[in-house]
């Protein structure tokens, strides 16, 4: 992945990523019930999501399957974030993330397990 | 294309006069008077139609302007009638007159085509990228809309695509909102939908986009651009004081901060190197928001003085005073002929002073005056009108024609009967032997040949004339001297 996604794109992977391989058709219904996309706006978005090649689409119904996972596209945005807002430097993001709010004791156990798993 | 010239130096005029109105007065008028003020240019750019006035500034300038000194404005308008002038010599020459003219038109039409393009790309695209918006689910958005109906049905959206609120589509309104605001400052959400709703129901759109034609047929025409941007930020300044007199004016300056952090974020996603307009265009913004103050009567009165004046003033074109000269009036046709006697090029200009091609040869008798060669029918030529049988002073340039008359309309006179004109003419230099003309009449509406009159003048000249038969007579000259002639008087004695 080499840019950054947009809501419009992550809204076609979102429904991928949840439902799987997905026809174009059916995305477009899905889209059109969920944030009232027309057909052709939907067709557009699947045509960034092509030339970003974060999906493909393969013959018969113009069937698309996500290139990328969840989980890439989360490191992917988390890294431009880093870069872009900390200069690089993620362990300010993580403090600016722990001032933010009050965390849950279960939450705080997950990071420090997180911690312990890296050293 | 001489009306379109004159279009767009009259509207010229007009966009100068406003910059410098809207500079001194920016502050001290409801800027609704500048939107009106562009709206008189745009129809000035626009409708090749104008009221004749006598308070016209075209009136007044060739009423004051006399022969010596002339203000800014004549002599752009003078500017302007040489390059008429111009196009008129250049028909005058050998070569066909289309392979002439024609260069500027097409790319006068290229720059058009140009210009649309860009405007038509960058509208669509942007349309494209802005259908991807996704939907609002906030409550504060549902009791706006249900608080401030109007006719338009109107959306809200949201978009990580821009960075400042837009407004687009002129019959289904959508609001659009970047993806980054700050959803929760209830007051600055406020101040944006005040914003965007008063673009909607002012129709900001359509006048955008009429400025936006108005720039791509007056591409050429630096006034026009400057007016453009002007305009486009009147809008925005515009809808910024109706916000201010919506929540009131102490809340001036919290709705100048709510713009600058939007500002702030934009400048963040945007490239700033193409900010250089719009940083200067913000701070004008705010500096407008903050001198907002409550309006007077005695400001808004002035205002509508200020905008019914300029109409009356600029927007209109000179009147046709009463024993002038008319060139409005004036009919003029100009053919060119072969050598075979093939019509090469013929063009007319009626009376509304609009130039018109003619494909065909009007019903005037042909061959009458040679010059180097080539046959012509007749010239640029005005209408003078004879009040007692005496005109006012006129002149009259090389190749032009003066046709006089009787207050309007023709002398009828007998056959047999002798009618003497008399010229009164200023001495020109290096004329001593008298100017060249040739005179001939119109009988019954109908030019006669005349190439038998030929004469001189010189100070005061009669022409002696015998009606060949009874019938309405005018008289006309046509200069072929190498100077302008100019006429004290010319005095047709029946």
């Amino acid at each position: 992945m080499e840019s950054k996604l947009f809501d419009s794109e992550l809204r076609i992977m979102d429904i991928l990523w949840e439902k799987g391989d997905t026809s174009a058709k059916r995305i477009a219904e899905i889209l059109k019930e969920q944030v009232g996309w027309s057909k052709t706006t939907t067709y557009t978005v699947i045509k960034k999501c092509l030339d970003k090649g974060i999906i493909v689409r393969t013959e018969p119904n113009f069937i698309c399957s996500s290139l990328i996972t969840k989980e890439q596209a989360q490191e992917f945005e988390a890294t431009e974030l880093i870069n872009k807002m900390y200069g690089g430097a993620a362990d300010q993001l993580v403090a600016s993330i722990l001032r933010r709010k009050q965390l849950l004791p279960e939450e705080i156990k997950r990071l420090k397990q997180l911690v312990n798993n890296l050293e | 294309m001489m009306t379109y010239i004159q279009m767009t130096t009259s509207a010229s005029v007009l966009i100068l006069a406003i910059v410098v109105i809207r500079s001194l007065t920016i502050h001290k008028l409801p800027k609704q008077t500048f939107i009106a003020l562009w709206a008189i240019v745009l129809c000035r750019l626009l409708i090749p139609i104008s009221i004749p006035s006598s308070f016209s500034i075209y009136s007044l300038t060739s009423r004051i302007g006399g022969l010596a000194e002339q203000t800014a404005t004549a002599t752009l308008l003078d500017a302007t009638a040489n390059i008429v002038t111009g196009i008129q010599q250049n028909y005058t020459e050998q070569m066909p007159a289309t392979t002439k003219i024609l260069p500027y038109i097409i790319v006068w039409i290229v720059g058009i085509v140009v210009c649309a393009s860009v405007f038509l790309v960058t509208h669509f695209r942007g349309r494209r990228e802005y259908k991807t918006s996704l939907p609002i689910d906030n409550e504060f958005f549902h009791k706006w809309l249900t608080e401030h109906k109007i006719k338009r049905r109107v959306q809200i959206r949201q978009s990580d695509k821009i960075s400042s609120p837009l407004t687009y589509g002129l019959w289904r309104p959508m609001i659009l909102l970047p993806k980054m605001m700050e959803w929760t400052d209830e007051s600055q959400l406020r101040y944006v939908m005040t914003h965007e709703y008063t673009h909607i129901k002012r129709f900001d759109n359509l006048k955008q986009w009429l400025l936006a034609i108005t720039l791509c047929v007056h591409w050429f025409n630096p006034l026009v651009w400057v007016m453009y941007i002007f305009a486009n930020r009147d809008i925005e300044l515009s809808c910024d004081e109706k916000v201010v007199r919506t929540f009131g004016e102490k809340l001036k300056s919290s709705y100048a901060l709510a713009l600058i952090s939007m500002e702030e974020k934009r400048s963040v996603v945007l490239n700033p190197a193409c900010n250089g307009f719009s940083k200067n265009a913000i701070e004008e913004r705010i500096n407008a928001i903050m001198r907002i103050k409550r309006f007077s009567l005695i400001g808004i009165a002035l205002a509508l003085i200020l905008v019914a004046g300029t109409i009356v003033v600029f927007a209109t074109s000179a009147a046709p005073a009463e024993n002038e000269i008319m060139p409005q009036d004036a009919m003029s046709t100009w053919a060119q002929y072969d050598e075979h006697g093939n019509l090469l090029i013929c063009h007319t200009i009626d009376k509304n002073g609009k130039d018109v091609y003619l494909d065909y040869e009007p019903e005037i008798p042909r061959g009458n005056i040679k010059i180097n060669g080539i046959e012509t029918l007749s010239f640029f030529s005005q209408r003078i009108n004879c009040v007692n049988g005496a005109s006012v002073d006129h002149k009259r340039a090389n190749g032009e024609m003066a046709v006089y008359t009787d207050n309007g309309g023709a002398w009828s006179i007998n056959s047999g009967q002798t009618v003497t004109v008399t010229f009164n003419i200023k001495a020109v230099e290096s004329h001593e032997n008298g100017q060249g003309i040739a005179f001939g009449y119109l009988k019954d509406g109908i030019y006669t040949e005349y190439t038998e009159y030929d004469y001189r003048l010189q100070g005061e000249t009669e022409i002696p004339f015998v009606a060949p038969e009874d019938g309405d007579y005018c008289f006309f000259m046509v200069n072929f001297s190498s100077d302008t002639i100019y006429v004290n008087s010319c005095t047709v004695t029946v």
